[in-house]
């Protein structure tokens, strides 16, 4: 086949250096590096996919393995919201492990937290079809529901419920962080009273996708301005638009 | 042997936002693509993990595979493959290469031989590995194929890490030169 983005074959160290991050080798930092280069350099791009193609059968020649029977109901939960963004991942704060679990259980929470909304009949509804209310349920380590987060729809304010009373160990405050989108520095929303609060005015437009966190720091707050104590809460921002979109056919 | 054009009629549909066309693909593509991400993740779970990232992302975005690029299944194979080198390199493998499990090298398992000589570009890299050096060749299977670390190859072909790093650019520029520039 001919590619009108083929390779510059002038650059051999690079091509190889594309070879190696298609065969694996490249790892770690490396391989990061070489991704940001990757999402740059079209070039690099098209080197990229002639290695892929080269070593395309190889990774065909695998013997099949059948996964565990759960694993597709795991996915159909996952898909079963609308319009969910993917959970951030490890990217945020690498050493919680909290985000995997989040992950994981995206596509249940998501459900869980329409749920809710439901049953509470908030007055989200401040008319006009988009942008809509959005909702989020935020989960301890175990996945129990502590606190439900709600949004008006244009994302400026947002309410904090509680749904059980969980309060912060002695001399320690529950502060409440947004993180607003993958890759995005989380942002203070201030301590969070076990008994709730509204914030009126939020530092940054809250949108399907964000995560709320909620962390353990001094009374007074995080000295930082960043997350300084373990994340003990958390959840994925989710829109409040009834039922899946049925596929257009 | 899966053939490529029931996948590729699958993946069309999914792209159309077909579910049931997902998971009539995943019972054709995931035992394939999740032996790919043991291989190379090595834990089950975390493979598991890559299989659903896998489909999500194909579920959203079928419409980004191209037809004229390849077979649906070596495209799946390749996220795939992406997916697990980037969750292998944040969880801490704790299963060494150096199990039962790694005794079944491409250049040792016939039954991958002769699936690799299914197709004509499987046929072309098999004769190009073929033509490699014995270390350069199994440097590059034991990469590839079980998602194996510079250092891993080094430890598993009992040779300096300077001495692995440079059969593998040798292999690649000659796999190329092999298969050529397209």
């Amino acid at each position: 086949m001919t590619d009108p983005r083929a390779p510059e074959p002038d650059d051999p160290a690079l091509d190889v250096l594309a070879g190696e991050y298609v065969l694996g080798t490249l790892r770690g930092a490396e391989r990061q590096a070489f991704e940001a280069r990757l999402a740059r350099e079209p070039t690099l791009r098209a080197q990229v996919r002639a290695w892929e193609d080269r070593f395309a059968p190889l990774g065909l020649a695998v013997a099949p393995v059948a996964p565990p029977a759960t694993l597709w109901p795991a996915i159909e939960r996952a898909l079963a919201p609308p319009a969910l963004a993917p959970a951030p991942r490890a990217r945020l704060w690498d050493s919680v492990a909290l985000w995997r679990n989040l992950a994981f259980g995206a596509g249940a929470l998501a459900v869980l937290a329409l749920a809710i909304a439901g049953l509470l009949t908030v007055p989200l509804a401040e008319r006009g079809p988009t942008p809509r209310p959005a909702v989020a349920v935020l989960v301890d380590d175990a996945r129990q529901a502590a606190w439900l987060a709600l949004a008006n729809p244009a994302g400026t304010r947002l309410e904090l419920r509680a749904l059980k009373t969980l309060a912060p160990p002695a001399g320690r405050a529950f502060e409440l962080w947004l993180i607003a989108g993958p890759g995005e520095p989380p942002r203070s929303l201030g301590l969070l009273p076990p008994e709730g609060r509204a914030i009126e005015q939020l530092p940054v437009l809250l949108r399907p996708g964000a995560t709320l966190a909620i962390t353990v720091e001094p009374a007074s707050g995080s000295p930082t301005g960043a997350p300084t104590g373990p994340v003990v809460l958390s959840g994925t921002v989710i829109a409040t638009d009834g039922p899946p979109p049925r596929p257009a056919s | 042997m899966l053939t490529p054009e029931p996948t590729a009629g699958l993946l069309l549909a999914v792209g159309r936002g077909d579910r049931d066309a997902l998971a009539a693909l995943y019972r054709e593509a995931a035992p394939h693509l999740f032996a790919l991400a043991v291989r190379i993740t090595r834990q089950s779970s975390i493979a598991e993990e890559v299989v659903q990232d896998v489909f999500v992302a194909v579920a959203r975005k079928a419409q980004s595979y191209d037809p004229s690029r390849g077979t649906a299944m070596a495209w799946l194979a390749t996220i795939t493959r992406n997916r697990a080198l980037d969750l292998t390199a944040r969880a801490r493998r704790t299963t060494a290469l150096d199990d039962a499990r790694t005794g079944r090298l491409v250049d040792s398992d016939p039954d991958a031989f002769e699936r690799l000589a299914a197709t004509e570009a499987g046929r072309r890299l098999r004769a190009c590995l073929e033509a490699l050096p014995e270390t350069q060749r199994r440097a590059i299977v034991l990469a590839f194929f079980d998602g194996a670390t510079h250092e891993e190859v080094a430890a598993r072909l009992a040779s300096p890490l300077g001495t692995v790093k440079s059969w593998v650019r040798r292999a690649l520029i000659r796999l190329r030169d092999c298969l050529g520039h397209d």
